[in-house]
């Protein structure tokens, strides 16, 4: 059944890579996966190592479409969209990478650049709002830095930067706090926190269980071998 | 934007691939410019032998008598002098005949019947016709020949030389094409994480094969540039070298202003066809994407 008011809508989707995996039905990695998020949501996405976490966010930021079910984008069937209008939508999801994809020889100015540039703003509005966006995330003075004199936090703060540059309207994170000490975790979740108050809509995929209860308003979705056992359950009854 | 802009070009910088698509265009580019100039000397001196010879004349007088035969070639010229469109008209002087025939005939010729001749050079090829006509009024045994039957040969190998470097340009033309889409294939495998990221942040296919038109366009100008140039220094120096040997047919093959403007005009076109052969392979390429 389709909500008008979800930002993303899964119903019964189902991923295969090749032949390979040991989830149920034979060979997928995620099945009969269904949600909803409404606009302005935060979820955190959690499960074990192998639970299909990054394969339903590869699904969530359109690197892939499933081998099966429904996913409806701000609206949009993702799975029969023809593939030239996927770009339109990309361009409404920010991503956070675990690892991060910096651009190494871009400095953390024209990482965070590369989003709008693929926008088509000006050069004096890019400017502006990449300034804006690194003081944001507390970097203004290594706009020039190339991401291999940046620490793991600080690439990992270009990379959130570069994530919301382009002011979207979902914002999915792999690990985003997978590669920093924990005070870093925490300002990183707090950066997501205050995007979400803002409006965006928040995927998390996180194994940092402490995290959780940092932005009380987010729900949990937990993945276990490929299934979503529980789509939205509210942060005070989970395990922290 | 990407793909517009030298900040947006600098997001297919770093992974190398540029100085190598220079490299060879700069080798392509030197033999298809050396080429083309060839082809274009070689229809210069076919074209300046055809102008030339479009309008002469040779016409013998055998007769066994001295007397009568020169009597003959002067009664022929002050016909063809008649002759609106003819330039000039001259019987060749007997001791002119005897050294152009010595190679053949040795010193001693001086003995041997040698026919009169007599040269016209027509101001319009088109007086061709009434020349002959009053020649054989003049003179009814009178031979005539036009130079540029015999010299046909030669023209035909001229043109022959100009296709040939129109097929060598072509071949070359197909050449730096095909090493285009092979460094295309190569810069794409190279970005590949950056063409995915950028696919990811909603860049569009045509976005990323305008970054890579422009890389390629760029590289292959700066090495197509450097290889046309010296490839027209070479023709120059060349052409110079020809005109020093004071042969009618090879000095008669130099570039006009014309000829340099076409040869300064290759490395530019080359490097917009193998920026458009760039885009084209990146759009297959990225079509078999998500």
């Amino acid at each position: 059944m389709i909500d008008p008011g979800a930002v993303v809508q899964f119903e019964n989707v189902g991923l295969r890579y090749g032949e390979a995996g040991a989830a149920s039905p034979p060979g997928e990695v995620l099945s009969d996966v269904s949600f909803a998020l409404p606009a302005g949501a935060f979820r955190f996405l959690i499960g074990a190592s192998g639970a299909g976490k990054t394969s339903l966010l590869r699904l969530l930021f359109l690197a892939r479409r499933p081998n099966r079910g429904v996913i409806r984008l701000f609206g949009e069937d993702a799975v029969t969209l023809p593939r030239a209008r996927l770009p339109a939508l990309r361009r409404r999801i920010g991503v956070v990478f675990q690892d991060f994809r910096l651009v190494e020889h871009l400095s953390a100015g024209d990482n965070v650049a590369l989003p709008l540039r693929v926008a088509g703003l000006g050069e004096a509005e890019i400017a502006r709002s990449v300034t804006e966006m690194l003081g944001w995330v507390g970097l203004a003075d290594r706009a020039d830095a190339r991401p291999a004199t940046l620490s793991g936090g600080e690439q990992q703060r270009v990379a959130i930067a570069r994530a919301v540059a382009a002011r979207p309207e979902l914002l999915v994170a792999d690990e985003p706090t997978g590669n920093v000490d924990p005070d870093m975790a925490e300002r990183l979740i707090q950066l997501f926190d205050a995007l979400n108050r803002g409006g965006t809509t928040v995927v998390v995929a996180t194994h940092d269980l402490h995290l959780l209860r940092r932005v009380p308003q987010a729900r949990v979705m937990r993945l276990e071998r490929g299934r979503l056992v529980d789509p939205a359950h509210p942060l005070a009854t989970t395990a922290a | 934007m990407i793909g517009k802009g030298p900040a947006g070009a600098r997001v297919l910088d770093g992974a190398g691939g540029g100085a190598a698509m220079a490299a060879v265009s700069a080798a392509t580019l030197f033999l298809t410019v050396l080429a083309a100039a060839a082809g274009l000397a070689a229809l210069n001196a076919s074209a300046r032998v055809d102008r030339r010879l479009a309008g002469r004349l040779g016409i013998q007088l055998v007769d066994g008598d001295p007397v009568a035969r020169d009597r003959g070639a002067a009664a022929v010229v002050a016909a063809l002098r008649a002759v609106p469109g003819v330039e000039r008209a001259r019987a060749v002087p007997r001791a002119e005949l005897e050294q152009l025939l010595r190679p053949w005939l040795g010193r001693d010729a001086g003995g041997l019947p040698v026919p009169a001749l007599v040269e016209v050079e027509l101001a319009d090829p088109a007086a061709a016709g009434p020349a002959r006509a009053a020649a054989l009024r003049a003179a009814p045994a009178a031979r005539i020949d036009p130079q540029a039957r015999w010299m046909a040969p030669v023209s035909r190998l001229m043109h022959g030389v100009a296709g040939l470097a129109g097929v060598l340009v072509a071949v070359a033309a197909g050449a730096t094409l095909a090493a285009v889409a092979l460094a295309v294939r190569g810069g794409l495998d190279r970005h590949r994480t950056t063409v995915e990221l950028l696919h990811l942040l909603g860049c569009t296919d045509r976005q990323l094969a305008r970054l890579f038109r422009r890389r390629v366009g760029r590289d292959a100008l700066i090495g197509g540039s450097l290889g046309g140039a010296a490839a027209m220094l070479t023709a120059w120096m060349l052409g110079g070298r020809f005109a020093g040997l004071g042969s009618d047919l090879i000095g008669g093959g130099g570039l006009s202003s014309g000829d340099w403007l076409v040869l300064a005009l290759l490395p530019p076109a080359f490097a917009g066809a193998a920026a458009l052969a760039a885009g084209r392979a990146v759009l297959a390429r990225l079509a078999r994407t998500l």
